[in-house]
């Protein structure tokens, strides 16, 4: 589950961000929305503890992660929070498989190929298994992202504009394929995108910035 | 998945630009490496065939040469000397032994030389089979020639005349070989090993007085041999023939130079000489009969009257002769004295220099090698910094990254090293069987040095510090902002 209060930061004396409250709990989904310059990506990376905030707090299950040290955090991210970014970027240097080996080692899990097939298999990608990530479409990346945000069971799945470069299809299929993984695993889910698309098809909680 | 793999798919990932690092990290290494044996090897061969050795008394000319020639084998002589008047020097009390050397003739490229068995003992080889040595026309062979040109106890050959190949060759009379040699890393194993007598017997058939042969020799040298020979041999002979008489003033003023060199040197080292000269009593008396003096340097002959030998190695019974005697030798007869100890300094100092510029070389390659990692590190880092911030944000620590980068800073550096040392002992490998072709001389490939291992520190260095700026900024890197960024 997921809290934050009062959050606000500030890039520098102009730019400065004031965020709504936000609470998931476990298994719930949340879009939040809002247009270009409004700090969605501030936001959700304030939530994934990428940034540290002026003030306000974030709270990941029982724990406030403002309050962790950098490595604490880099830690706590590891295991508690899978996030799926705009363009899925990997190691261009290995194939899905070792990508996804490589999540696992980071975060300090035991490294489960089983683990990994099954998941692949579950998003119709196990055949891509030794591919290079470049030699994937666009919705593939995409999928095998997601694959990588699930693969540590975390408590939190983040998602920052995971639609927007995927035609009405593979929108709509990847917001399926997340809120179904994501109630799976139990986790809360929390979308941040400008893309109007989602209003409609998103069945859990909406925020406007 | 671990850092090393990661890290060995990123260098791998980029395989031009790890080429290039690797390639001149090997060059480097190579390079260096080969310089550090060859020039311990070259120091080895000389300093252990010196060993014992004082000086040398041979035909005047070049002292470097007579040296080379004498010790080590792989020049021409100066020329003879009377054996009469090697004999007399001998008779001075501070010289405790000398050893003839009488040359001539060869055996397909193998030098026979004259001597008597203290030779054979100075130099502690050891019979593998037959014997010594006894009369005339036997020959005991070192190991190095009887395995190369296949010779067994028995054999007979012609020698030829001079020191190169396909020379000429005596036919009147045969060398038999009675004995071979033990392996011993010393010039023994390059040499056929005669009595004095069957080198004067070879060049003396018409029973002729030495001298006059001797100029009859090089007459019939002059219509039988090739021309390129002749012109060599004439140019040989003006050299030293304007080295007598031309540079005769510098020629002495180096001299004096020299034996001022000896002086302090001899004062600056007095210790480990006065060690070695212990070591080498002891040698003598325990391992070899003892060898009382003798004042004939030629047992077997039965009139030594104006016969000549080519040089005489000389021993002193205490190191303060090489302050005295060479000069004594060089102003009051007609031979010449060398001391191997400084000529062979003198070489190397010459040497040195060439050694010491490609070292310098090397050393440069090593460091351009290391700025090429640096770069590479550098370049497919700024592509890689989103990757980077992925990891972070998949739960990688900052030092973890910081380690990821010096990794590939590190297994470059090692592939590096052990690539260059690979392509050293096959350079040196190949070199040695050149150099054994062309000087008899071989080099030990396969030994590692101590310099090495300093080799492999420093090229672990240059890797981490190549690296080392590259994986900073990996560790300080915004990830939120690279990410937003992308």
């Amino acid at each position: 589950m997921l809290k934050t209060s009062s959050l606000q930061f500030a890039y520098d004396a102009h730019n400065r961000f004031q965020f709504p409250d936000i609470e998931a709990a476990q298994s719930e989904h949340l879009l939040i929305i809002g247009d270009s310059g409004k700090g969605k990506t501030t936001f959700l990376h304030l939530i994934a503890g990428l940034l540290r905030p002026t003030s306000g707090k974030v709270e990941v299950g029982n724990t406030d992660i403002t309050q962790l040290s950098t490595k604490q955090l880099d830690r706590f991210r590891g295991k508690h929070i899978g996030i799926v970014f705009q363009k899925s970027h990997f190691v261009a240097s290995l194939n899905v498989k070792d990508n996804l080996l490589l999540a696992q080692y980071l975060a300090a899990e035991s490294q489960d190929l089983n683990r990994i097939k099954h998941l692949l298999e579950r998003l119709n990608l196990v055949s891509k298994l030794n591919n290079k990530t470049s030699e994937l479409s666009q919705g593939e990346q995409q999928r095998v992202a997601i694959a990588r945000a699930l693969l540590n069971r975390p408590d939190v799945i983040l998602a920052d504009e995971p639609t927007a470069a995927l035609d009405d299809t593979n929108c709509f299929e990847v917001i399926e394929l997340l809120k179904e993984q994501a109630l799976e695993a139990k986790a809360s889910l929390v979308i941040v995108t400008h893309d109007q698309r989602l209003k409609e098809v998103f069945g859990g909680g909406i925020v406007s910035l | 998945m671990n850092l090393t793999k990661l890290s060995w798919s990123n260098l791998k990932a980029k395989p031009l630009n790890t080429f290039l690092s690797l390639l001149l990290l090997t060059l480097g290494v190579a390079l260096v490496s080969m310089l550090l044996i060859l020039n311990k090897q070259l120091d080895e061969q000389f300093k252990r065939n010196i060993s014992g050795i004082d000086m040398v008394v041979g035909a005047k000319g070049s002292p470097l040469q007579l040296i080379l020639s004498s010790v080590y084998h792989i020049d021409n002589p100066t020329g003879n000397i009377p054996l009469e008047e090697a004999e007399a020097l001998l008779k001075n009390p501070i010289i405790k032994q000398g050893i003839p050397l009488a040359y001539g003739d060869s055996y397909k490229g193998y030098r026979i030389v004259g001597t008597n068995k203290e030779y054979a003992e100075h130099y502690n080889v050891v019979l593998k089979e037959g014997k010594l040595w006894m009369h005339e026309y036997e020959v005991t062979a070192g190991a190095v020639v009887a395995k190369n040109l296949g010779l067994k106890i028995g054999d007979r050959f012609h020698s030829a005349h001079g020191l190169v190949e396909n020379a000429p060759a005596h036919d009147h009379a045969d060398y038999k070989v009675v004995g071979i040699f033990e392996h011993s890393n010393s010039v023994i194993d390059q040499l056929l090993l005669t009595d004095v007598t069957s080198v004067w017997a070879i060049h003396d058939h018409p029973e002729d007085e030495k001298k006059v042969e001797d100029k009859e020799h090089s007459h019939s040298e002059h219509e039988g041999h090739d021309h390129s020979e002749d012109e060599k041999m004439a140019e040989d002979k003006e050299h030293s023939h304007s080295e007598h008489e031309g540079h005769d003033h510098s020629e002495d003023e180096k001299m004096v130079e020299d034996k001022e060199h000896s002086h302090s040197e001899h004062e600056g080292h007095d210790h480990s000489e006065e060690e070695h000269d212990h070591f080498e009593h002891e040698d003598s008396n325990t391992t070899i009969n003892p060898s009382t003096k003798t004042n004939t340097l030629v047992p077997n002959a039965k009139n030594s009257e104006g016969k000549q030998i080519t040089a005489m190695l000389v021993k002193f019974k205490s190191k303060m002769g090489v302050m005295t005697v060479p000069r004594m030798v060089n102003e009051n007869t007609s031979m010449q004295a060398a001391v191997p100890a400084i000529e062979v300094n003198r070489l190397f100092t010459l040497m040195g220099v060439g050694m010491d510029t490609l070292r310098a070389i090397a050393f440069f390659i090593i460091l351009i090698s290391g700025i090429s990692v640096f770069v590479s590190l550098f370049n497919s880092l700024k592509e890689r910094k989103y990757e980077m911030a992925l990891m972070r944000s998949m739960g990688a620590s900052r030092t973890k990254l910081f380690l990821l980068v010096l990794m590939e800073g590190l297994i470059l550096s090692i592939l590096g090293f052990v690539l260059g040392m690979l392509i050293s002992r096959l350079g040196l490998y190949f070199l040695s069987g050149l150099m054994e072709s062309s000087y008899h001389y071989g080099l030990e490939a396969w030994q590692f040095l101590p310099q090495e291992g300093a080799l492999f520190v420093a090229t672990i260095c240059i890797g981490i510090v190549a690296a080392i700026l590259p994986a900073l900024q990996a560790f300080n890197m915004n990830i939120s902002k690279t990410l937003a960024n992308a």
